[in-house]
């Protein structure tokens, strides 16, 4: 428990836990006043997701989809620093399990990372209001109308996936050593699958002849990759719809893919952890 | 190594580290006896940094074996690190905590350490009235204060500081060098690796010398000093040969040294302590006139002796580097 303590100290401190979290609510917060100011000029007025249930939707775009990629580069970047500075060979020299080490750090990320999203969470569904008042629409009961279960199921799921996303660049920053290294490589690693998935996709599609009346095929090969998996455990979340993969592709059952997805986590907590046993500190 | 040595708190047996092709530690055989204060000198490059990395499991032998605190040990045995404190290479923390929150944080991790021994430490090193202040406004002295003062944290039996004066000022390396005399008081061993010769000669009990990854010299410091003043001579090279039939008369011990710089080469001769000016007026009554003459009964120079004030080039031979002193070349 004092490791645990220790680490969440650290991350306390550090600035960039706070950076990451205000960059999301800001963006979250900047596009709820793009709606307001237009509202007016929209001639259907007020649009779905200033109303729950469907705006949980929207918040769980923002909140899982772009805070995703940050929780990538948050994990990598908390991994990279203790080589970066030179911190982890202290702790090695002081005889304290790496593979401990490196799974305790991760954990008080995930922590960190949970708290950031019912944060997070929490200020998209104020803004919802505000903004719902700002535009003179009524947003809704919340809870009502199968709100609170939607709630529960995207915080739920939502902090499975972006558990599992961070865990991958938090791997990957370990693997290579380096803060920046890993950074980089978590978000292009994050980005890269998405666009080779929508291009097997294309490809697949035209493969089959793609036109009018065509059924969803899948679940596809690419949806089970490390970041796309996520996918399928949010499709049971609330989403604003309008994605390809809704009509094009069938979701993987909601079972398999939480399988995959803990899967996942564990086999990069895995590679964490030995890559961090295995190392040999030269410099 | 089946059984250790309960007199010695590190024994290393032909201890080899590569790094590629070439070997950093090359068959070390190092006995550092308990509760002394060990100066383990070696150049720049000579193998002393691996070597504690070797020790402490950063990094992992290509061959020998270790003895850590009376019994063998190997990487895998991290809980033996529990009873070792460290500070190698440059201290490192985290630099926006404060130094107090870095002792918290690293008292965490390897033996239990209770809350109370940061501020215990802090006053060890003199860094109370800053432990507040986050690492990154410290000085590099400061760093290393802090350095000293985590490697304290555990309380360890054995203490491995690899260039602990750098960056300290006159006043901080006489607080370290109290503070060293204090804990071997203790019983404690300290390990101390260096190329600050004048600060080891004031501190060390015993020393261990390394030159290209391998000990060419350990022994009670006192042993060494006593064994005669060391003169090293500046001749002109034709006159090297006559040279060193004068000074063989003066002394058995007579070789040329490392070193030398345009037309010039040194001799080393050994002679008794009030011997030492008949070096020079020997060579002029036998018509060489030397143009350099150092000479001491200090560890500088018995290290000069043993390593060459160039150390060894990276092929590990002993001498200058190719270049040296040849006409064109500068001089580094």
């Amino acid at each position: 428990m004092r490791l645990l303590a220790a680490e969440i100290l650290k991350l306390r401190r550090r600035w960039a836990s706070y950076l990451v979290l205000g960059s999301l609510i800001g963006l979250m917060a900047l596009i709820f006043l793009l709606v307001v100011l237009t509202t007016g000029a929209a001639p259907r007025g007020a649009p779905m997701f200033l109303r729950f249930p469907a705006s949980y939707g929207f918040i769980n775009q923002f909140v899982f989809g772009l805070g995703s990629l940050l929780a990538v580069a948050y994990a990598a970047a908390i991994a990279g620093a203790d080589w970066n500075w030179g911190v982890f060979r202290v702790v090695v020299a002081r005889g304290e399990s790496r593979a401990r080490y490196v799974i305790v750090k991760f954990i008080a990320v995930a922590v960190f990372l949970v708290i950031g999203i019912l944060l997070a969470y929490v200020t998209g569904i104020g803004l919802t209001y505000l903004a719902g008042a700002l535009s003179g629409v009524s947003v809704g009961d919340p809870l009502a109308a199968g709100g609170a279960e939607d709630l529960a199921r995207s915080l739920g799921f939502g902090a499975l996936v972006v558990t599992e996303r961070a865990a991958i660049g938090f791997a990957v920053a370990m693997l290579l050593r380096s803060q920046l290294a890993g950074v980089v490589t978590g978000i292009v690693l994050f980005i890269g699958e998405q666009i080779l998935a929508t291009v097997v996709l294309v490809t697949t599609l035209a493969g089959a002849g793609f036109g009018e009346g065509m059924q969803p095929i899948g679940p596809e090969w690419f949806q089970f990759l490390p970041f796309s998996i996520g996918d399928g455990v949010l499709a049971e979340a609330p989403t604003l719809g309008g994605g390809a993969e809704g009509f094009l592709l069938n979701p993987v059952p909601l079972g398999l893919a939480i399988l995959v997805t803990v899967l996942y986590l564990l086999a990069s907590m895995a590679i964490a952890a030995l890559s961090a046993e295995r190392a040999q500190i030269s410099g | 190594m089946t059984e250790g040595d309960p007199g010695l708190a590190i024994a290393t047996q032909g201890l080899v580290k590569r790094y590629g092709p070439r070997p950093a530690v090359d068959g070390l055989d190092l006995h550092v006896p308990r509760g002394m204060v060990y100066g383990f000198l070696g150049p720049n490059g000579s193998g002393k940094t691996t070597t504690l990395r070797l020790l402490v499991g950063m990094a992992r032998p290509d061959a020998g074996s270790m003895e850590l605190l009376g019994e063998p040990y190997t990487w895998r045995d991290r809980r033996r690190l529990f009873r070792v404190g460290s500070l190698i290479e440059q201290p490192s923390f985290y630099p926006y905590l404060s130094g107090r929150e870095n002792l918290r944080v690293f008292g965490a991790a390897g033996p239990p350490t209770p809350r109370h021994r940061a501020e215990e430490v802090l006053g060890f090193v003199g860094l109370r009235d800053r432990a507040g202040d986050k690492v990154k406004t410290y000085s590099l002295g400061m760093k290393q204060r802090l350095g000293i003062a985590t490697a304290l944290l555990s309380d360890p039996e054995l203490l491995l500081l690899d260039e602990p004066a750098n960056g300290l000022d006159p006043g901080g390396i006489v607080a370290m060098r109290e503070l060293l005399r204090f804990l071997t008081s203790q019983g404690k061993t300290v390990l101390v690796s260096s190329h600050i010769l004048p600060e080891m000669e004031q501190m060390a009990d015993v020393v261990g010398i390394i030159a290209a990854g391998r000990l060419v010299r350990e022994g009670p410091l006192a042993g060494i000093l006593d064994e005669g003043t060391r003169v090293r001579v500046g001749v002109p090279e034709e006159a090297v040969g006559r040279a060193l039939e004068i000074l063989a008369a003066l002394s058995p011990t007579v070789e040329s040294a490392p070193g030398g710089l345009g037309d010039q080469r040194w001799i080393a001769v050994r002679v008794a302590n009030d011997q030492a000016s008949e070096v020079n007026r020997a060579l002029a009554q036998g018509g060489v006139f030397a143009s350099g003459l150092e000479s001491g009964s200090d560890l500088e120079t018995a290290f000069l002796a043993l390593t060459g004030p160039a150390g060894p080039d990276p092929q590990g031979h002993l001498g200058p580097p190719p270049g040296w002193g040849q006409p064109g070349s500068q001089a580094r």
